[in-house]
């Protein structure tokens, strides 16, 4: 009897104890940074640190202002975002770990709701929509180079 | 006069446990109904663009108006010092928390994106009487939580007229606010009426006190308490002025909207079932009317069915069908009406059903999730009588009313 | 970013041609689709304009659909073969007058009232209307509790009852929110004319217009005070900013 509770004690023990090392170095060890696919451009809006801590206030508040006042500017915009993270036509989609978000959001368990609503990656835009963009450029170049008759100066909608 | 002593019950026989383990099977089904209809969308239900709100919201609408009239035994008593209703007080506090419990559950469900539910506790729209809705019911749950404090806690008892006012007061505003989602709405004719708050206060007067009757009866029953007659005859004359009362609310409600000639068609569609209304007008007539008002008249009011058990518990059922049917028809029967946008005009084609009857078939996962709310409230009545001390030991006809005259 | 400068010389050059466009009402395509200045990304849109449509329902064809197809194109609103719970942003109506016998079709959608109803009774404010009169549901806040759906006297809401993947980029829309027709805002805040009236004139019907309602000059305007327009369910007193000839 003494020596089965004696082997039971032992058991628990390194059970804890190995259980406490594996944990221990998980948190110790370097976090490995997901695999995923290059983004488009130089360099984000921020600094990565600066986005790593921030980025959901930044996209948070933007979301507000482009849908209550119209403001559509690029910087924070969950959009541009996906344009220049997430690769035009990819077969990895939100919900991978290899998917720009999903990437650090299934690894930190964060949930996000955002692409039940929103496209998870660039480049579904109909044709309709495409065409109508871009007889809307020209107009706009035309008529800016009708009144001021020097280049047309940036707009909104051409930048 | 012989001090009411309020006991809580063993909990222990089988029946009892059974009891729990049933509720709880429909509450399991509920929940899992809920998961089915939110993870697939709503398109597996029965409600689509025409019918927004169906058999879920008949049943939450219901819960929630008989929750606020529920606590009319207990309004009676503080509010009205009625000595003869105070030890029936508790129990009623409680079974109004435990239906609105269920209605509120019931309501979440069925939202497009229950996750929201932070969302919507944060941010309000002070224009929706939505919105106040959902503080009239948290407040609800506060103040009714504190009259029932100060009930069972020998000393506040002292402040119990004072919580018992203001949850009456309160509950008057939320009723009212749950009449008006739907007297608001300047849209559908069936619904623009400032009739309907008044209506669904003596509504939830009616259907509240129907189901403490019930609840009251079955707990004293299964305890093998002795529930005297005195109690049954009051809370029976009561009940029949209240369903009395709902009826002359409904009387008047159709005889306005029959003065106003642009209201014909609607009425014509409830009451005759015209325009492909035949369900409505029959769950009118037969559920509403006959089911739900005259024969409960008929059973309550019966000479020398004073102390009969049986007329009541049925009259009480009846209430209770008749109450859900009055939801069916205003909530679904108003949503299948079409909507009158074009006066003078037919409607030949449109992909999107304007000017046609909605159609509308209640789903299983819709009956589920509504019998779970229903199931949730009894679960909750059942659990607290345990843990509580709600019940008196005895209701016997000396104990109830010394006074009383033996006939 | 480049620094937005308010050119004064174009916005004379708009006045004046706003006239020449609106004489050319018949003229398909390209002109009629570019009534709107393009508003500045980072400039907030106030309450000095106001969209609004013009639909002349005698010029409406009663077989067509273009507006209602192109829409769907263009926002994203994929059918999935269930006509009862399918999201519709816009719809065509075939109507007789029972007095007259007289049949005439019309496209119904949002009517982006000034007094909306559904924006009154959201529990959230997720239904809102926007200062410069496009009535919109903010899909972040809204809890699907379709209370709007009821309130609406068009029936111009649709609530998405199954999951939606694939979303076109700048039209998002999800499973358990409700929907409308945004007057294609995607396109206005650049300076363009929703998908419907563009297919409309595309189409050579010419029946619906888009403008600015304060702004006198456009042809929206010109053409309600030479032949004015009527609201759907006047006696609402809504003040929509869709109106309606012919009906």
């Amino acid at each position: 009897m003494l020596q089965l509770q004696q082997l039971m004690h032992k058991t628990i023990l390194a059970i804890l104890g190995s259980a406490f090392l594996t944990l221990s170095s998980v948190t110790l060890a370097d976090i490995s940074m997901p695999d995923v696919a290059k983004p488009k451009g130089e360099k984000c809006v921020a600094p990565t640190d600066e986005m790593r801590a921030s980025h959901f206030e930044k996209i948070l508040h933007q979301r507000d202002k482009t849908m209550h006042q119209g403001i559509r500017t690029k910087p924070h915009s969950l959009k541009e975002c996906i344009n220049c993270h997430v690769p035009e036509n990819t077969t990895v989609r939100f919900g991978d770990d290899k998917h720009f978000c999903s990437a650090c959001h299934i690894q930190t368990a964060v949930n996000i709701d955002c692409f039940q609503c929103h496209a998870d990656r660039p480049g579904n835009i109909p044709e309709i929509h495409k065409k109508a963009m871009a007889a809307l450029e020209t107009n706009l170049k035309a008529e800016d180079t009708a009144t001021t008759g020097t280049e047309p100066s940036a707009t909104g909608a051409t930048q | 006069m012989k001090t009411i002593r309020l006991k809580e019950i063993e909990g222990n026989s089988l029946g009892y446990l059974g009891l729990l383990a049933l509720l709880g099977a429909f509450i399991l089904a509920a929940l899992g109904s809920s998961y089915y209809m939110e993870h697939n969308g709503h398109w597996v239900t029965g409600m689509n663009n025409q019918i927004v709100w169906g058999l879920p919201h008949v049943f939450a609408v219901f819960l929630i108006v008989a929750a606020s009239g529920a606590l009319n035994v207990a309004s009676i008593s503080s509010v009205f010092d009625k000595k003869f209703y105070k030890p029936l007080a508790p129990l009623s506090a409680v079974l109004s928390l435990a239906l609105l419990i269920g209605g509120l559950m019931v309501l979440v469900l069925d939202l497009g994106r229950p996750d929201r539910l932070i969302i919507a506790m944060t941010y309000y729209n002070f224009k929706s009487i939505f919105a106040w809705n959902m503080i009239l019911y948290n407040g609800f749950f506060l103040f009714t939580g504190v009259y029932l404090w100060f009930m069972l806690d020998r000393t506040m008892k002292g402040y119990t007229k004072y919580a018992g006012f203001a949850a009456f007061i309160w509950r008057l505003i939320l009723t009212t606010g749950t009449g008006a989602i739907f007297g608001f709405i300047v849209a559908r004719t069936g619904y623009n009426m400032a009739m309907l708050a008044p209506m669904f206060i003596i509504m939830s007067f009616s259907f509240g006190l129907a189901i403490y009757i019930l609840v009251l009866m079955a707990s004293f029953k299964w305890t093998d308490r002795a529930l005297g007659d005195v109690v049954i005859i009051r809370l029976r004359k009561l009940l029949g002025v209240f369903v009395a009362a709902v009826l002359y609310f409904v009387v008047v409600y159709h005889l306005t909207n029959l003065y106003m000639t642009n209201h014909h068609d609607y009425e014509a569609f409830i009451l005759l079932g015209t325009q492909g209304g035949e369900s409505y007008s029959r769950m009118f007539w037969i559920g509403q009317i006959i089911l739900g008002s005259l024969v409960p008249l008929a059973l309550i009011f019966a000479p020398g069915a004073g102390k009969c058990r049986m007329t009541l518990t049925a009259a009480c059922v009846l209430v209770i069908l008749g109450g859900l049917a009055q939801m069916y028809v205003l909530i679904i029967g108003g949503q299948a009406f079409p909507l009158e946008m074009f006066p003078g005009m037919e409607v030949l084609e449109s992909t999107f059903f304007d000017g046609a009857t909605a159609q509308y078939a209640p789903t299983l996962p819709e009956v589920l999730l509504g019998l779970g709310g229903v199931a949730v409230a009894m679960i909750i009545m059942a659990l607290s009588i345990k843990v509580l001390g709600l019940l008196p030991e005895s209701l016997d006809d000396t104990t109830a009313d010394p006074h009383h005259k033996a006939d | 970013m480049k620094e937005m400068t308010v050119n004064f010389s174009r916005r004379h050059f708009f006045e004046k041609s706003a006239t020449a466009v609106a004489g050319l009402s018949i003229a398909p395509g390209v002109f009629l689709s570019q009534v709107a200045q393009a508003k500045p990304a980072d400039q907030a849109v106030t309450i000095e304009k106001r969209w609004g449509m013009l639909i002349d329902a005698a010029k409406c064809a009663t077989g067509c659909n273009d507006c209602v197809t192109a829409c769907h194109e263009e926002n994203g609103v994929t059918s999935h073969g269930r006509p009862e719970t399918d999201a519709q942003w816009i719809r065509k109506v075939k109507l007789r007058d029972k007095a007259t016998n007289h049949v005439i079709s019309l496209p119904m959608m949002c009517q982006h009232c000034e007094t909306a109803p559904c924006v009154y009774v959201c529990p959230t404010g997720a239904s809102f209307k926007r200062a410069d009169g496009i009535v919109l549901v903010d899909k972040h806040i809204c809890i699907g509790c379709r209370y709007c759906m009821m309130a609406c006297p068009y029936k111009a809401r649709s609530f998405v009852h199954e999951t939606v993947t694939d979303q076109v980029e700048y039209s998002p829309r999800g499973k358990g929110t409700v929907e409308s027709c945004t007057l294609c805002v995607h396109r206005v805040d650049e300076g363009g004319t929703p998908a419907c009236v563009e297919a409309c004139n595309k189409a050579e019907h010419g029946a619906m217009i888009f403008g600015d309602l304060k702004d006198p000059n456009s042809a929206i305007s010109i053409e309600l005070e030479k032949h004015g327009g009527k609201q759907i369910r006047a006696d609402l007193k809504l003040n929509t900013g869709v109106r309606y000839q012919g009906i």
